[in-house]
């Protein structure tokens, strides 16, 4: 039944109303949306982690950072009806620690992707409609960063900019200027993927009829970029943006668990996982592990199912 | 062919410089001492701070510095770090066991992944399809430590189907660490066969082998599969720079004394010589590999050559 659907918003509408397909294209893709289970499941989760980053006092009223919240008594103590999923090493409430845990996930996970948005969008049209030696600097620029694998490369930026210990920055100031620099590592590494995107489809688009037209009208190229060029490669984008956001959290997640990305006394979960992981805690206390793990992977595997869902509905031609 | 080559290996040059250029400003022309913080938990000492500015030429211009840097690369030349060892020779040292994890890794994904991707590609639309779609998405979004340490807990611990760590490096002890170094990639190259195959089971050629009465198994294995692993075949050289990622990963959860877990230990004890060469050279051979891949490329699908 998808198929017919997707099927209809193949079939070219008249061209005169160039309005009224693109309506009918974000119609079509919310009906196919709408019946895709994968797309509510991964709203859901995704509504829930936004939330859970935003006041994870609705979930664990106590802060576990606080003075005073963990318990050394607790220690490695397994899931009991007073802490659901048991403590960790510190005594802290794993439950609170996880929920705690997510914020630092979505803000590095919502900047990074945010930050290449912006940077490959940009240097994508401008490369895609100039073309020329622009387009041949840029996209030999973009060549160089695509080479550097993500991880290694974070694992080298994050290296040479040690944070500043005790500088007499504030815990809050200290905890946001691991986060931009975690960000600041991924976004640099990660845009070349939507510059090329955003390049390709400037390049499709910019020989078309209706582009000439507009200029032919006197359009400025800064009035065709915005009123033709950017909401013809909006779909595209935004499903390459919501998939890598998953892969950026994963990112963060393992540059942390390897000691790198943020630190003690930070909540994360990357960080949470690197000190269950321990080989005798494993066996002593497996909960330690379990829960954050279980959390991490279901954020992950929001954001890019709903990338997925996304794809499917709006470019039939990719599934 | 022969311009194809050439072009390639030209196009290669500057993307060899830029990123090299990039790794040596971060670590050598910012703000900060490169030594910062960079010896383990004390400052570096006297002797091997001079020896460091006289090894990376700290006194000459910015410009001369990178040449000299990068003359030193290709020689073969990753430092010496505050121990004293050559970095080189460490790397040397570890790299039989990750060359055989990794190898233990990619039969892995190809037998698994293409495996699961052929049924199903060949079962569009059935349960078998749903399932392999679901699971791999599921692995997709497992970060590589959430794997390895849940596979460590289970496979190891609880059930006792492999050894827990791998100090040794045998091939038994190899096994499961290669498994979970894998797993992200089965899943996508699953995806990627999946979606490959049913392109070209739609392909004309195709319906011509039906019509001529072929076997359905002659029409998939011998004209639709080899054309749909055009791009896989691509896809597993490339992912040879999320290996040597995963490698760190991997090798640090079971104790894998590898290329990898030495780069986790430079990291953990502030080895800076250390973790800037060795990310250097997998950067470096990264590259080397997606050229022969893209050669490779080539010569299986010679459309791409003549454009």
């Amino acid at each position: 039944m998808t198929d017919i659907a997707t099927e209809e918003s193949l079939v070219p509408t008249d061209p005169a109303g160039g309005d009224d397909r693109e309506a009918s294209l974000w119609g079509d893709a919310w009906d196919v949306l709408r019946r895709n289970p994968l797309f509510w499941i991964s709203a859901v989760l995704m509504v829930l982690f936004v939330v859970m980053a935003a006041v994870p006092q609705l979930f664990a009223p106590n802060d576990p950072s606080a003075p005073g919240a963990c318990d050394l008594n607790n220690a490695r103590l397994g899931p009991s009806a007073q802490a659901w999923f048991g403590y960790d090493l510190q005594g802290c409430d794993v439950y609170a620690l996880t929920i705690w845990g997510a914020r630092s996930s979505i803000l590095v996970g919502l900047f990074t992707t945010l930050v290449t948005v912006i940077i490959g969008v940009s240097l994508g049209v401008i490369a895609g409609y100039a073309g020329k030696w622009v387009d041949t600097l840029l996209s030999r620029v973009a060549d160089v960063f695509f080479a550097i694998p993500l991880l290694l490369g974070g694992i080298i930026f994050m290296y040479t900019f040690p944070t500043p210990t005790n500088s007499g920055l504030s815990e809050t100031a200290l905890y946001f200027l691991i986060v931009f620099k975690v960000t600041l590592a991924m976004a640099i590494l990660g845009w070349p993927g939507l510059f090329r995107l955003m390049r390709s489809s400037v390049m499709q688009v910019k020989p078309q009829e209706y582009i000439q037209a507009s200029r032919a009208l006197g359009g400025s190229p800064l009035r065709i970029i915005r009123r033709h060029i950017i909401p013809n490669a909006f779909a595209p984008v935004l499903v390459v943006a919501t998939i890598d956001l998953g892969g950026y959290i994963a990112t963060e997640a393992t540059l942390s668990f390897l000691g790198i990305g943020l630190q003690d006394p930070a909540i994360s979960w990357g960080i949470a996982i690197s000190s269950a992981s321990q080989l005798g805690y494993i066996v002593a206390a497996p909960h330690m592990l379990l829960f954050p793990s279980v959390f991490l992977s279901l954020t992950v595997l929001a954001f890019i199912m709903m990338g997925e869902s996304l794809r499917d509905a709006l470019d039939p031609k990719l599934r | 062919m022969g311009k194809y080559i050439v072009r390639r290996l030209l196009q290669m040059i500057p993307v060899l410089l830029g990123t090299t250029f990039i790794i040596y400003m971060m670590v050598f022309v910012l703000p900060g001492s490169p030594l910062d913080g960079k010896c383990g938990e004390r400052p570096c000492p006297d002797a091997f701070v001079k020896k460091f500015e006289e090894e990376f030429n700290l006194d000459k211009p910015v410009l001369l510095r990178y040449l000299l840097y990068l003359g030193n690369l290709f020689r073969g030349n990753l430092g010496t770090n505050f121990y004293g060892n050559s970095v080189l020779d460490e790397l040397r040292q570890r790299f039989p066991t990750t060359l055989e994890l990794a190898l233990i890794a990619v039969f892995f994904i190809i037998v698994v992944g293409i495996g699961l991707g052929v049924i199903a590609g060949i079962r569009k639309g059935r349960f078998a399809d749903h399932l392999i779609t679901v699971t791999t998405l599921i692995l997709i979004s497992m970060p590589v430590f959430v794997i390895g340490g849940l596979a460590q807990m289970v496979f190891g611990l609880k059930l006792g189907w492999f050894p827990v760590t791998a100090t040794d490096g045998t091939f038994n002890q190899l096994l499961l660490p290669g498994m979970v170094l894998a797993s992200l990639y089965i899943a996508y190259v699953a995806r990627l066969t999946r979606t490959s195959l049913i392109e070209n089971l739609r392909a004309d050629y195709v319906r011509t082998a039906k019509a001529k009465g072929l076997t359905r198994g002659r029409q998939v294995g011998l004209h639709a599969l080899r054309n749909s692993m055009i791009p896989v075949v691509t896809y597993i050289g490339l992912s040879f720079g999320g290996l040597m990622g995963g490698a760190i990963v991997t090798e640090r959860i079971f104790n894998i004394n590898g290329i990898g877990f030495f780069l986790y230990r430079s990291i953990t004890q502030r080895d800076g010589v250390s973790v800037v060469g060795t990310i250097a050279l997998i950067v470096i051979v990264y590259l080397f590999v997606n050229l022969l891949v893209d050669l490779l490329y080539g010569v299986l699908d010679p459309r791409i050559s003549l454009d």
